[in-house]
């Protein structure tokens, strides 16, 4: 338990910056976004109706940018540790020392985890300043939003430590990034095909809004049929997570 | 814990790469010594410390750490034991202070005090970020480290490489410290020869995958000899009496790994001591037999 405290402890060092930052960004947000909600009660839109209904419109969705705001830092805090540990070689060191695979990729992994508790909290926190803000219920929605943007979050982080965790010095490194890049380049393009296949059947000269309406409707439907399935496939991201990093740990030393 | 008698046992240990292999390597490391590991650059020296380390599989042979299996018991050998390379490991963003917390749950037998004794005798701030130190400030943290959890043996990879001939005596008698309690040892590996001259109780040469000579340095300087002579006295040498000779303008020199010998067979040569450096170089042309 001591090991994967200290390994817990050091990624905390290594993630601390961007983390920290990532905070203030989502803070900042918060604060816009709350003032917008003051504004929208003080009648502030009042005398210019159509700013004012797509306001009322798209307010609901603030929620989902704080989401994505405080998760944000999660996955990209990941990033910032690797580059740093490859720099210093420190996969090679970490080997000679008593933290075997295990508690490293276990350390690794309850990090993460520790993480998205700390940003779903921050995320109820929010929620409960956006309710103040706009009069309207926020927090249960938010709570219920956060699993599935929190497993929207952990598949790109997934497919990172698929490649990440390999890197054993800084020309994997490289080599692993190129490959990461490419498959979230094709997969950047097939998710851009589909939304452009399901905005097709709005024509040529629809508005923004108007255009977005089908994507926005799948959406919903999907996430309301995702739903009660968010908590299994979330923990099931989390451990497909450890058994990659303990994977690819175990494999830098048969390289 | 167990009785050992080496501290650092290789048999026959073998590792092919495209290129390269290491080829059934054996020597031992002597428990309470320290063992310089020579060779030239590509000689095999790293592949041979991760080997024992457990960092790449080996092909082959066997090797005991602390009398641990390297495998089987690489968890406790590895707490009983410290690595340091040439670069450091810590990450840029690190203080000495954060360092400690880190390796405080990593090591069983790791003392805070020990550390920071080391940190404070080096003089290493204990809040500046290892980005912000020295080289020669980061390889003595990576020691303070190496040095703070009461470790049997010390595994040294080039860990002296490009440091001043200051820093890297102070490092030296730092070792010299470390092993007074007889029960401590050290495998240094590295190619400035006069480090392990001054320190080193064993040497091991190794080029190209292969052994090439193993011992104690005082015998092997105290067997080993140069023999000046002009290219005619050369031509008098059975090429099984010379390791190599190499050949100048002004005649030729030779190296015998049998001074006592020499001396007997070859009555009137001269021979004169050698260092550690020349025995280097004329056992890496061994194979050529003549060079210059």
């Amino acid at each position: 338990m001591a090991k994967i405290m200290s390994l817990i402890y050091r990624e905390w060092i290594l993630m601390r910056k961007i983390l920290l930052l990532g905070l203030a960004v989502a803070a900042g947000m918060l604060l816009m976004f709350s003032f917008l909600g003051y504004s929208f009660q003080n009648g502030a839109f009042i005398g210019n109706e159509k700013l004012s209904n797509m306001f009322a419109k798209t307010g609901g969705y603030f929620e989902t940018y704080l989401i994505v705001f405080f998760l944000f830092p999660v996955a990209g805090s990941c990033a910032a540790a690797y580059e740093s540990d490859i720099k210093a070689n420190w996969m090679r060191y970490a080997m000679t020392t008593p933290a075997d695979t295990k508690a490293r990729a276990l350390a690794h992994t309850l990090f993460l985890f520790i993480r998205i508790l700390a940003a779903f909290g921050l995320a109820v926190i929010a929620g409960m300043l956006m309710t103040e803000a706009f009069g309207k219920p926020f927090t249960a929605g938010m709570a219920a939003d956060f699993g599935l943007y929190c497993c929207i979050t952990l598949i790109p982080i997934c497919i990172s430590e698929l490649f990440w965790s390999k890197a054993k010095d800084v020309i994997s490194y490289k080599k692993q990034g190129s490959r990461m890049a490419c498959v979230f380049g094709g997969l950047g393009v097939v998710v851009g095909l589909l939304c452009a296949r399901t905005t097709k059947s709005a024509g040529t000269n629809a508005d923004p809004l108007t255009a977005l309406a089908p994507v926005i409707h799948k959406y919903v439907a999907f996430r309301n049929t995702v739903q009660p399935f968010v908590i299994p496939v979330l923990i099931g991201l989390i451990v497909l997570i450890y058994v990659t990093v303990k994977r690819n740990l175990d494999s830098l030393k048969r390289a | 814990m167990s009785e050992y008698e080496n501290a650092v046992e290789l048999k026959g240990v073998t590792k092919r790469y495209d290129g390269f292999t290491l080829d059934s390597l054996s020597f031992t490391v002597p428990k309470g010594c320290i063992m310089g590991f020579i060779g030239q650059n590509g000689a095999g020296k790293t592949t041979t410390i991760q080997s024992m380390l457990n960092i790449i599989p080996i092909d082959s042979g066997e090797i005991s750490l602390l009398g641990l299996d390297h495998i089987r018991d690489e968890n406790e050998a590895k707490e009983r034991m410290s690595a340091v390379f040439d670069d450091c490991p810590f990450g840029e963003v690190f203080t000495a202070e954060q360092i400690e917390k880190v390796f405080r749950g990593l090591y069983l037998n790791w003392s805070k005090s020990t550390f920071f004794q080391y940190v404070d005798k080096f003089q290493i701030p204990r809040k500046k970020k290892v980005g912000n130190l020295s080289k020669g400030m980061k390889m003595k943290l990576q020691i303070a480290v190496a040095l703070s959890h009461d470790a049997e043996l010390l595994v040294m990879d080039e860990a002296t490489a490009g440091l001043d001939p200051i820093v890297r005596n102070e490092i030296l008698d730092l070792f010299r410290d470390y092993l007074m309690d007889g029960n401590r040892s050290i495998l240094m590996s590295s190619h400035i020869t006069s480090d392990l001259e001054k320190i080193a109780d064993c040497l091991t040469f190794i080029d190209n995958g292969k052994l090439l000579l193993t011992g104690y340095k005082d015998d092997i300087l105290e067997t080993h000899g140069v023999i000046k002579c002009t290219r005619e006295e050369y031509k008098e040498f059975a090429p099984e009496d010379y390791i190599s000779a190499r050949l100048n303008d002004f005649g030729a020199e030779i190296m015998t790994a049998d001074r006592a010998e020499t001396a007997r067979k070859y009555s009137g040569a001269i021979i004169e001591k050698t260092t550690l450096e020349e025995i280097m170089q004329f056992y890496v042309n061994a194979g050529k037999k003549e060079w210059s």
